[in-house]
């Protein structure tokens, strides 16, 4: 169903961004991570408490408990988490489709034996598998710098459900990501609809944690299904929301392959 | 079986664009030109043969199967250049050939090799460096590779310079003896003259006439500017001659519709310094052949 050619032609055009992404995190787990002072109040925190309590609040930066694993849930899965992989997925997922209909590049691709199912799935599971590895970077980096700095003082099973959680959020991004990518035939409006509703979403998270009225417009963004605090404290609805979000995904991808199936396509 | 099979096909972009009740077909082993100006909509009824578009009505046929659901069975058989140049970014000319190669499954890329150095490609540089011509050689040798049954071209000349040109119309020549059944948009009438046996001509989405080359050529009027030795020669001429359009000195300029032989065997007769003919551009061809008449 998929062709590994041009599979693998996305991997040599993708690899460098790719690389970028992981070296920045890796940048920022490391950073973070050495702050984290288990006896005394850690240095970042008392960094934050300077900030108005607003302000920490919309950056999801309250600090949930004074664990190792609840530091990581406030500072890294709280916001860079959720950041980094967004701006990677929006740039490839335009990439995936849209840009090869406004360059034109598309009509050589289905030059081939190869139907458009094919080429949008292949596509698909590039953006989806490289989603999957770059969380998968995520937590195993995470795993190790955590082990290494403070050996054993890491809660294994909210640390993967973190990560699982992150997973099924950026797999939706993804999604809609792929959907306005197959969708529109210009990049201008791949980007703007595929980019500019998750980051939509996030500001609307921000605004949401703030508190207060503004507290109910969480019900007006995807990332609800994605609560650090629910994932540390192990509500029992977490996996559920997580479905939610793998739902959410499997849906964007479908329609994007469907729409993309059907459509006129001027190249 | 026909090769090829446009029925009633149209596609309405609104504001007359788009292409109206289309109907023709072309049969194994011909070599279709297919003519109109700019923005006639050859680039969309080949978009239609490519399944790239959904017709609004009608349908069409490559190999008698549907273009637009089963272009995938399609296309391993057909060799297409596209109108517009772009390939896959960051690539060399070979590579992006080899991902062509692989994309289509070929084994064997003596074919690739050779047409390479048959048009002169120099595939190492980066396909985005590369003049436009390179590029179109480029797209030629993707087109041709894998040794297709049927080739569709669009504007396959576009960009080459004279030299590749000949050499492209040697190509066609010989994928001709070979049997294929390729179909080539143009607007210049004298590269499908010199390569094609039959013409359809577009004009604003509908076919005008679909007609055999020899047809057109004789349908087709050609002016020649004649160059006596002196201006009493002209004057004798002037007086037989009855196609003479006007005169420049000692220069006749003469317009011939069809066959030139009886104006040659009277110009035997005289001393001729010079004897140039101007090209007929395709509106002048279309106002000719059909009688001066607009067509709409």
């Amino acid at each position: 169903m998929i062709n590994i050619t041009l599979l693998k032609q996305n991997i040599k055009n993708n690899y460098k961004l790719f690389l970028v992404f992981c070296g920045i995190l890796l940048m920022y787990f490391s950073i973070m991570i050495t702050m984290f002072d288990p006896e005394r109040e850690d240095a970042i925190r008392a960094m934050m408490n300077v900030l108005p309590q607003e302000m920490t609040n919309a950056l999801n930066f309250n600090l949930l408990d004074t664990t190792l694993i609840g530091f990581m849930a406030s500072y890294l899965y709280g916001f860079l988490v959720i950041m980094f992989p967004m701006i990677y997925i929006i740039i490839v997922s335009n990439r995936m489709m849209a840009k090869h209909v406004d360059s034109g590049s598309m009509a050589y691709l289905l030059a081939t034996p190869n139907d458009r199912k094919n080429i949008a799935l292949t596509q698909l599971t590039f953006l989806a598998g490289s989603i999957f590895l770059l969380i998968a970077y995520i937590t195993v980096m995470g795993y190790l710098l955590a082990e290494g700095f403070f050996p054993g003082s890491l809660d294994k099973k909210i640390f993967f459900d973190l990560n699982l959680g992150a997973f099924a959020l950026h797999f939706a991004f993804g999604g809609i990501g792929f959907l306005a990518s197959s969708f529109f035939n210009e990049t201008k409006h791949s980007l703007a609809f595929g980019g500019g509703i998750p980051i939509l979403f996030f500001l609307i998270s921000t605004l949401a944690n703030v508190g207060g009225k503004l507290e109910n417009l969480k019900y007006g963004t995807i990332l609800t299904f994605y609560n650090n605090g629910d994932i540390l404290n192990q509500i029992q609805g977490i996996y559920l929301n997580f479905s939610i979000l793998f739902a959410i995904g499997f849906i964007c991808y479908t329609f994007g392959v469907v729409i993309f199936n059907k459509k006129d396509l001027s190249i | 079986m026909s090769v090829i099979e446009i029925r009633g096909l149209t596609k309405d972009y609104g504001n007359n664009k788009g292409v109206f009740d289309l109907d023709f077909s072309i049969e194994e082993g011909d070599v279709f030109g297919y003519l109109g100006p700019n923005g006639a909509g050859k680039t969309t009824t080949i978009r239609h043969l490519m399944g790239f578009l959904n017709p609004d009505k009608g349908y069409t046929k490559v190999l008698g199967l549907d273009a637009r659901t089963e272009a995938k069975k399609i296309q391993k058989r057909v060799g297409y250049l596209p109108g517009e140049i772009a390939f896959l970014e960051n690539m060399t000319g070979l590579e992006f050939l080899k991902f062509m190669a692989r994309m289509r499954e070929m084994k064997d890329l003596s074919n690739m090799n050779n047409l390479i150095q048959r048009l002169e490609l120099d595939p190492k540089g980066r396909i985005r460096k590369m003049s436009k011509g390179m590029k179109q050689k480029v797209g030629l040798v993707c087109a041709l590779m894998d040794d297709p049954e049927v080739l569709i071209l669009d504007e396959p000349t576009s960009g080459l310079d004279p030299l590749m040109q000949n050499v492209f119309v040697e190509i066609v020549h010989e994928e001709k003896r070979k049997g294929k059944t390729i179909l080539m948009s143009s607007h210049s009438f004298e590269e499908v003259g010199r390569t094609c046996n039959r013409v359809g001509i577009i004009k604003d989405g509908r076919m005008v006439a679909i007609e055999d080359i020899r047809t057109l050529q004789e349908a087709k009027s050609k002016v020649y500017h004649i160059t006596f030795y002196n201006e009493e020669e002209l004057n004798s001429f002037k007086g037989i001659c009855k196609e003479l359009i006007g005169t420049n000195n000692s220069t006749a300029i003469v317009k011939i519709t069809g066959n030139v032989d009886s104006l040659l065997k009277e110009l035997a007769k005289y001393r001729i310094r010079d004897i140039e003919s101007a090209h007929q551009s395709i509106e002048e061809l279309f106002l000719h052949y059909y009688g001066g008449e607009k067509v709409d």
